[in-house]
């Protein structure tokens, strides 16, 4: 799920940066810094939409840097377990497959796939049931819910499953055509 | 695949964080070991040890700060991050900087939001948290209600479980009221 949070960081500028453009500096900084990067805690952070409040900055001993607590206002994405939520299929192999949704990556297990669906090997790989009505593929749409999330120190990682009421494939691209 | 998916994900990351820990110490400053990290590594490292059992957002256990956050659906989402994305556009071209300069989340997260909103109008994405928020949803609920669209009050409790919690739609009277919530979607997404 997005969230939009407010988020605070402690931002240390180099003072040949002090001036009029002392603020656009550090929200410059602050948006390469914190963008696109992941913490267990927050998820990952998709984008700044806002700085609320830049505090008194403090001069370091030593160095003369200066810190700056920053107030932020982003969108995150963090996973939850027990979340239900569409992703995209990426791969497709004996294992089971596994799915994007935005920046995080699923995987579902064969176990978590109904029985009825068997896995078919060959150009694309799939997995399909008995009768031949649903296939799940590379760039399939699946509904699917995360049974479980592990973190990295730069990324999140989802197990997820489809073996569940209302659960599985939403579109498939090789019937859309 | 799956055994290497586990193992990356296992004992490197643990150390990874640990490591990640100590230097986070030792670039800390006196003055802000004293006081409580607030959004420090170390925190939380130990908040997601004990908080992680207990997470799960079938029965809205998703820690106290993302339940009083503002949650957003994929369409909301998607209409700020093309908005921010046309506005680095326009910076690029004037500082001809390639505008392949969005971070990957960034990107991959706006073809995310792109494929799966369900309402693209402006308005109608407006009109549907309003209609939602009249039903008295948490905001985790209302957004997951909003993104999947179910079709019928079996899915939705079904897809969201916490719905059936806390009293608010019980029994037939409950069904009726969430047929009727899921009516009211459809029919913003038919005249939009």
């Amino acid at each position: 799920m997005f969230f939009h949070i407010v988020l605070e960081r402690n931002m240390q500028l180099h003072p040949r940066h002090f001036g009029p453009h002392l603020r656009d500096k550090l929200v410059s900084k602050l948006i390469k810094d914190v963008e696109g990067t992941c913490s267990g805690r927050h998820g990952f952070v998709v984008a700044i939409t806002g700085v609320e409040d830049v505090g008194k900055g403090l001069i370091r001993e030593g160095t003369g840097f200066v810190t700056f607590p920053v107030k932020y206002q982003c969108v995150v994405f963090r996973p939850f377990k027990g979340e239900i939520l569409e992703a995209v299929v990426t791969m497709v192999n004996k294992m089971g497959f596994f799915a994007e949704a935005g920046p995080v990556q699923i995987f579902v297990s064969n176990h978590l796939i109904p029985d009825d669906m068997e896995f078919q090997s060959g150009d694309v790989p799939n997995y399909t049931t008995s009768d031949g009505s649903v296939k799940i593929q590379k760039e399939s749409e699946v509904r699917l819910k995360i049974i479980g999330t592990r973190v990295d120190a730069t990324e999140i990682f989802c197990i997820g499953t489809i073996k569940d009421d209302f659960l599985g494939v939403i579109s498939d691209p090789g019937a859309a055509v | 695949m799956e055994e290497f998916f586990w193992v990356r994900a296992g004992p490197v990351a643990h150390r990874l964080v640990l490591t990640s820990v100590s230097s986070s110490l030792s670039h800390a400053s006196p003055n802000r070991l004293r006081r409580p990290p607030r959004f420090g590594v170390a925190r939380e490292q130990s908040s997601r040890m004990s908080g992680e059992e207990e997470e799960n957002a079938a029965e809205l256990k998703i820690g106290e700060e993302f339940l009083k956050a503002k949650c957003l659906m994929n369409c909301e989402v998607a209409i700020i991050l093309e908005h921010k994305y046309e506005q680095i556009q326009q910076h690029a071209s004037s500082d001809s900087d390639p505008s392949s300069q969005v971070s990957q989340v960034f990107e991959k997260s706006l073809q995310y939001v792109k494929r799966f909103s369900r309402y693209k109008n402006p308005d109608a994405v407006r009109q549907v948290r309003e209609t939602l928020s009249r039903y008295g949803l948490a905001e985790f609920e209302l957004c997951t209600l909003g993104n999947l669209c179910p079709d019928t009050s079996g899915e939705a409790t079904a897809l969201v479980p916490s719905l059936k919690s806390a009293g608010r739609f019980v029994g037939d009277a409950g069904n009726d009221k969430i047929d009727k919530m899921l009516n009211d979607l459809s029919l913003i997404k038919k005249f939009e």
